[in-house]
């Protein structure tokens, strides 16, 4: 496991202590999987490997192979006697399959002997025990498991561990195996911890649900709880069941192998409970159903079911405690609405007892109590805003729409109140979502407006028209007045048609026409401005100014002449040719830097240049020194 | 006023004429040599730098490039020069 996991599972599993839960299944083997899972391992065999994998698969699983003389006929024909391999194969589906029978010759059984020693791996030693087990040929306990511990102490793979943790399983009781038996500790400390929720080995699934079976199947045979903690066997549990397509018939094989481990051996029971549908309960459906199962989904009746806590979650009141569930055929039941509970959600604590071996027994529930939703004391009303003139107040009964229509203009504002009550318990409701809609018959406009409870839980809204102008683009017109009332606890959301307003805005402000916004219009293109070039002066003045520059050259030429300068005195000595010639390769070389090379390789050229120059030109001077 | 102007032209003529008699028949041939080359570099440089001034600074890199290698080779040798100073003054020496 990288340290950067290691990390990572040490912030989660602090985060997991921080909301103190214990952890719960999140993966089992559903009906469907479950379904899945035969479907692969029910294919026509191909091979002994394919038959063991089948044969032994589906009886984990507790389904019978649809024809088992076929599968005993396929089997004996087609089975390797020189491969301890095959015969391990054929051993235990022969085992598997009721009414199976066949000899073994003495070769085979030499063959499977002289294969437990500790010139074989560990496969080879694991595949012949199992083989004389199978046949139920005898074996000396002892050697074999000598020659498996040396043998593991050679070999370190994590799969050659859990091949021995097998292995010491056909032998027999009176050898020491609690050598294998520590390796299990051992191998439960090489497991990844993927946050907190999963615990495989990085070889992958099939490694972990083979490790499971193998560690059950071997604490079993001995009979020591093995060393793998309550959470650990959930985190394996939500690692093997949360593979839901097998890649290959082994993968399959070893799912099903684990799940039959994890549902009928000594020490450890997953148990799962299952809410029936959505937890949800309300007047039409007070009674809360559960069922609890095994991680293959088979239902177990035999237990106890306990409502230890149910909370309110918004008030965080306890308001049931230590009930027992009723088993009523197949679901435990509890009528949750006996309590009469005010609607929204519940955290119910429940345990499961009735066996020793329950692990995950501890489960938390979110329960939602839903309830229907009435409106009362609806009033509708227009406000003069001088006040001068006492309102105008209708009541109106849901469902029906208020008769005439109501305007709202600048001297009056529209008023309306109403008041939400549960309709059992007649308690005053909150709900999440109140609003009111106004919606334009003519333009098709609609604007929604937030309703909001006073400290009486009496809902209000006033529609003032000079506030409210920008919402509706003082569009005047008939407007048609909508309630909406909705929550996830109220089972009869609301949408009333409640009354018609005439809503009229000042003139100045109207638009002349409503255009809907619309975003997905094309935008302007944009015009990509490419970098201008440099204004450069006309060829003519740059030609008139290289002729110019190279004029003082001609005066410099002309001076020299004038002077008598002369190269009389040149001496054609090696090193003053050498010097000249480095001079001018140099001056070449500048012009090829320029045409050509990059700096690098001029630098190269010109270190090698200028030295032999430099020599050149000092042995020069020397000898110029030299004759003066 | 034009009299004082005039006399100064000619003084200035005078000045001139006498520095370069003086420096014709003064200097050796290998330094007037040197100096013409000098005098070269600086006119090269210059008309490079006038052209910069008047006509802009396009292609700057050449314009870097020659103005620089102009200046360099006039330090040079002047330096060169500066080592060799006429009548034999120490001036320059060690």
């Amino acid at each position: 496991a990288g340290p950067r996991l290691r990390l990572a599972a040490a912030l989660s599993f602090l985060l997991l202590l921080a909301s103190a839960q214990a952890l719960v299944p999140s993966h089992r083997l559903t009906a469907r999987d479950l379904a899945r899972l035969r479907a692969v391992l029910e294919q026509p065999f191909t091979d002994v490997r394919a038959a063991y994998y089948s044969i032994v698969g589906l009886s984990s699983l507790g389904v019978r192979v649809a024809d088992e003389k076929a599968a005993c006929k396929f089997i004996k024909s087609h089975v390797d006697s020189s491969s301890v391999e095959s015969l391990f194969y054929a051993a235990q589906s022969i085992q598997v399959l009721s009414g199976c029978e066949v000899t073994i010759s003495n070769e085979t059984r030499e063959l499977l002997l002289a294969a437990v020693s500790e010139d074989s791996s560990v496969t080879q030693i694991f595949h012949a025990v199992g083989a004389l087990s199978g046949f139920g040929l005898p074996l000396a306990s002892q050697e074999a498991l000598s020659a498996l511990t040396t043998r593991l102490s050679k070999e370190e793979s994590v799969l050659a561990t859990i091949q021995a943790l097998e292995t010491a399983s056909y032998l027999s009781q009176q050898a020491d195996l609690s050598s294998i038996v520590e390796e299990i500790e051992d191998l439960v400390a090489r497991l990844d911890d993927l946050g907190g929720v999963y615990l495989q080995f990085e070889e992958g699934i099939e490694t972990t649900a083979l490790f499971v079976a193998a560690a059950y199947k071997l604490s079993d045979h001995v009979g020591t709880e093995p060393a793998i903690k309550e959470d650990q066997v959930i985190q394996l549990m939500n690692a093997i069941f949360s593979k839901k397509n097998f890649e290959s018939l082994s993968e399959a094989f070893s799912v099903a192998h684990a799940a039959g481990s994890l549902s009928q051996n000594r020490f450890h029971l997953p148990i799962i409970v299952v809410p029936d549908g959505a937890a949800a309960v309300s007047h039409h459906q007070p009674v809360l159903r559960l069922q609890v199962t095994n991680v293959m989904s088979q239902l177990l009746t035999q237990v106890s079911v306990t409502l230890d806590q149910a909370k309110s979650v918004s008030s965080k009141a306890t308001v049931l405690q230590q009930l027992p569930f009723t088993l009523s055929g197949d679901f435990f039941e509890l009528n949750f609405m006996n309590v009469k509970p005010a609607s929204g959600y519940y955290d119910f604590s429940i345990i499961v007892d009735g066996d020793k071996r329950f692990i995950a027994n501890k489960v938390e529930l979110k329960v939602k109590v839903s309830t229907e939703v009435g409106i009362t004391n609806v009033d509708l009303s227009t406000v003069d805003k001088d006040q001068s003139i006492a309102p105008k107040t209708i009541r109106v009964a849901y469902p029906a729409k208020a008769k005439g229509s109501f305007t709202a203009d600048s001297h009056q504002n529209f008023a309306l109140s109403f008041q939400l009550i549960d309709v059992n318990s007649g308690a005053e409701l909150i709900p999440h979502q109140t609003f009111v809609r106004l919606h334009n018959q003519k333009t098709g406009q609609e604007v929604v407006f937030v309703a909001e409870p006073d400290s009486k839980n009496v809902y209000k809204f006033e529609l003032d028209t000079s506030e409210r102008k920008t919402e509706f683009d003082s569009a005047s017109g008939t407007y048609t007045l909508y309630l909406i009332i909705g929550d996830a606890t109220l089972e009869n959301p609301i949408l009333w048609n409640v009354a018609d307003v005439v809503i009229t805005f000042p003139e100045e402000d109207a638009p002349s026409t409503v255009q809907s916004k619309n975003l997905f219009v094309p935008k302007p293109e944009i015009q990509h401005l490419f970098r201008e070039p440099e204004k450069r002066p006309p060829t003519v003045v740059s030609n008139t100014f290289t002729a110019l520059v190279l004029s003082p050259l001609l005066l410099l030429l002309i001076l020299w002449i004038k002077i008598g300068a002369n190269i009389s005195n040149f001496s054609f000595a090696p090193s003053t040719i050498v010097f000249h010639m480095g001079h001018a390769a140099m001056l070449g070389l500048m012009y090829v830097y320029w045409t050509q090379l990059n700096m690098f390789q001029t630098l190269k050229y010109l270190a090698i240049l200028g030295g032999i120059t430099f020599l050149a030109g000092n042995r020069m001077l020397a000898q110029k020194a030299v004759k003066r | 006023m034009r009299g004082a102007g005039a006399a100064m032209a000619g003084s200035v003529r005078a000045v001139a004429r006498r520095f370069l008699s003086e420096y014709g028949g003064g200097t050796a041939g290998r330094l007037k040599a040197l100096d013409a080359f000098l005098l070269y570099v600086l006119l090269t440089g210059a008309l490079q730098f006038g052209y910069c001034l008047g006509v802009g600074t396009f292609p700057f890199n050449s314009f870097l490039s020659g103005f620089i290698s102009a200046v360099g080779s006039f330090i040079l040798g002047g330096q060169c020069r500066a080592r060799h100073p006429p009548h034999g003054r120490s001036a320059g020496r060690g």
